[in-house]
């Protein structure tokens, strides 16, 4: 518990939320049985279905459960784990969103599953349709060292803003926020609909840059940026005119152009931006005039950590580093500076040798919720690159934590490396896939599972879909893998280049798609390859970006 | 319905295919009635129509979907070679059996005893 006697880091509900929850899973029950009944068709219920995070995947109903900014408490943990002992096959999995998937459900348990869920203050509202999606943050929020503003604040002022918003509960497309509270950005912001990067101005103030327009997908863009710096006060007017904008002139008679990003590509960015400005310069801006007064009212409802540490917690740890190479070798992979010397932020890497990326058992998930009520203020955060993450861990305990982890198979020592493979669930769950992507990152987890070898390459991002619509990021990695159909037949296609990080990129095609089996040689090609001809302590992005492709594309094809 | 799912080439034969309503779990068109107990959860039981003959057939299953046994109906082509009732995609493949990566799920699980859940 935290000094306010709140949850750390989740928003805490009150009355008004929790009979607002009630209503919903009411109301779904009610609907559920409607269909059951016959009152409903599907063409009916299902848009009511979606609403509430129920998708009907391959072998069954998928339930997808937001997790808000990524953060949950350790009862909220368990409360997840419970549903997927009781209602799932024991598991579930952690998605590029920050939310969770169960791939089991029956729609007869859905509405009892909503209520359990309720229990724990969760939901699966805005995980699905045509609205503002689960606003993303970062991991380290309200931990990390270079952050200006703690993201989950404004986060949920953006969710409470959206939710229900009369506007923009039918939107032309689904449109996705994400926001970093340190300028150093961890979300991806400039490719998702609006990013929002805390910044300081000349001066020193803390403000805001937005980005608009970015995405993955069909048509990668990169967001345009719309505003180097935003007072706060500003911020929720600011979004208005953007999605004003986006409401009155985004494709409602294409799925495939109805993306912000289409829009700004159709109007170009000084045309669009222009838009924006103008409907900024002509709306009621004081009815959305953030004041510091909700913003400090918002923040009161998170609990905040008791950050107390012994004197001497940073040179016990640097004892125990010193002690303990491949101790030592993980905290340097899998931590990050927290704000508070005596504390440090904590990796729990989702991505074990050959195994499945961002799945996690129940059993898993129960004692991670035990590891977060000791060691991090009963506080967990899940990442978009499908890990999860502890924020205030004490510097002297971190060595028992890292033990305890292995115990659990979660101290893999890999986050950012290419061991750390961020995959969608492809053909093996997903209706829409073309090809099954989990295998292939598994044969590539094996084939560098060596650490040394891992940690000898460097940081190096490879991210997986099995189908366009891109929900594994791939076109934002070093290394990107696309599931296509040929004839029935799963092909692999690769881009290279590509990142989400400050120095945002696209990844580009590098030639024809491979099979399987000569996917993941390629893989191993373009690693050789980078490995013989970096120079100094170049990343692969580094040597890619001036070598270009050529080299990269003879390694793969010159011997096929 | 699915492009992907909708090839049919002469000489070959289907099996019909859907989702449960109540459960989501994927089931096969068998002996038996389609508004009642014809829908079998292993594709072993599923009873082929040759492909001239589906078009037909997949209109009388219509009828399980309005009275809300299934969803989702359609054909799927089996492989012509295989002894077993095997679908000639992928796709296809891994709905009868369970996820290729985990093999102690879904029907597949059935036959090595594993799956705990799969007849709830
Ligand atoms: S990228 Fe395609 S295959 Fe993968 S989860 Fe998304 S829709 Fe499914």
């Amino acid at each position: 518990m935290s000094g306010h006697g709140l949850p750390v880091g989740t928003y805490g509900y009150d009355a008004t939320d929790r009979a607002f929850l009630a209503d919903r899973v009411d109301e779904f029950r009610d609907q559920v049985q409607r269909r059951l009944d016959g009152a409903l068709s599907e063409d009916e219920f299902k848009p009511l279905r979606l609403m509430n995070g129920l998708y009907l995947q391959l072998h069954a109903y998928m339930l997808r459960v937001a997790i808000p900014y990524g953060t949950l408490s350790a009862i909220q943990l368990r409360g997840l784990a419970a549903v997927a002992r009781r209602h799932d096959r024991g598991y579930a999995h952690f998605t590029t969103r920050q939310n969770i998937q169960f791939n089991w459900i029956r729609l007869e348990d859905a509405a009892d599953i909503l209520a359990e869920l309720a229990v724990v203050d969760m939901h699966a509202i805005q995980t699905s349709g045509n609205c503002i999606r689960n606003v993303t943050s970062d991991e380290f929020a309200g931990a990390a060292a270079d952050e200006l503003v703690d993201p989950r604040v404004y986060a949920e002022i953006l969710r409470q803003w959206s939710t229900l918003h009369p506007e923009f509960s039918f939107l032309p497309r689904k449109f996705k926020f994400a926001i970093s509270g340190s300028p150093q950005d961890r979300v991806a912001a400039r490719f998702h609909d609006i990013g929002i990067v805390a910044r300081r101005d000349d001066a020193g103030r803390i403000g805001f840059g937005v980005h608009a327009g970015g995405g993955l997908g069909r048509t990668p863009a990169i967001g345009i940026p719309m505003r180097e710096w935003l007072p706060e006060e500003e911020l929720l007017a600011y979004m208005e005119a953007i999605l004003r904008v986006y409401n009155a002139h985004g494709r409602r008679d294409n799925a495939y152009k109805s993306r912000i990003k289409i829009l700004v590509q159709a109007l170009g960015a000084e045309a669009f931006t222009r838009a924006v400005e103008d409907e900024f310069a002509a709306m009621p801006r004081h009815r959305f005039r953030l004041e510091p007064k909700t913003v400090a009212a918002i923040a009161a409802r998170f609990g905040t950590p008791a950050l107390e540490a012994p004197a001497d917690a940073a040179a016990v740890l640097a004892a125990d580093r010193a002690a303990d190479p491949a101790f030592d070798h993980w905290v340097s992979t899998n931590t990050h500076p927290h704000r508070d010397p005596g504390h440090i932020c904590v990796v729990l890497s989702l991505k074990p040798t050959g195994g499945i990326p961002g799945d996690a058992s129940a059993a898993q998930m129960d004692a991670v919720a035990d590891l977060a009520e000791r060691y991090s203020h009963a506080e967990i955060r899940v990442s978009h690159l499908q890990n999860l993450a502890f924020g205030h861990v004490r510097r002297d305990r971190l060595r028992s934590l890292w033990q305890e982890l292995a115990a659990l198979g979660l101290a893999s020592a890999n986050a950012g490396l290419i061991g750390d493979i961020v995959c969608c669930p492809g053909l093996d769950y997903c209706t829409l896939a073309n090809a099954r992507s989990i295998p292939i990152a598994q044969r590539i987890s094996d084939r560098f599972a060596d650490a040394e070898l891992q940690r000898r390459i460097g940081p190096l991002r490879i991210n997986i879909s099995g189908c366009i619509n891109a929900c594994g990021h791939h076109h934002a990695a070093g290394i990107g893998i696309l599931g296509v159909d040929k004839k029935g037949e799963e092909f692999f296609q690769l881009t290279l280049g590509g990142t989400a990080e400050s120095d945002v990129a696209i990844g580009q095609i590098l030639g024809p798609s491979l099979p399987e089996a000569e996917a993941v040689v390629a893989i191993e090609r373009l690693v050789e390859t980078y490995l013989s001809l970096r120079t100094g302590e170049e990343r692969f992005l580094d040597t890619y970006r001036r070598l270009g492709n050529r080299p990269f594309k003879e390694a793969v094809y010159a011997a096929a | 319905m699915d492009v992907r799912n909708s090839r049919r080439q002469d000489g070959r034969s289907s099996v019909i295919t859907a989702n449960s309503l109540r459960g989501g779990q994927v089931v096969w068109l068998g002996a038996g009635d389609p508004l009642g107990d014809g829908w079998r959860e292993r594709i072993e039981q599923a009873t082929p129509v040759p492909n001239d003959a589906i078009a037909k057939a997949l209109d009388r299953a219509a009828a399980a979907e309005a009275a809300r046994v299934v969803i989702g109906i359609y054909g799927v082509e089996l492989d012509p070679d295989s002894p077993t009732p095997m679908p000639v995609t992928e796709r296809e493949r891994i709905r009868a059996a369970g996820p290729s990566v985990r093999t102690d799920l879904g029907p597949q699980a059935c036959l090595a005893g594993g799956d705990q859940g799969a007849h709830r």
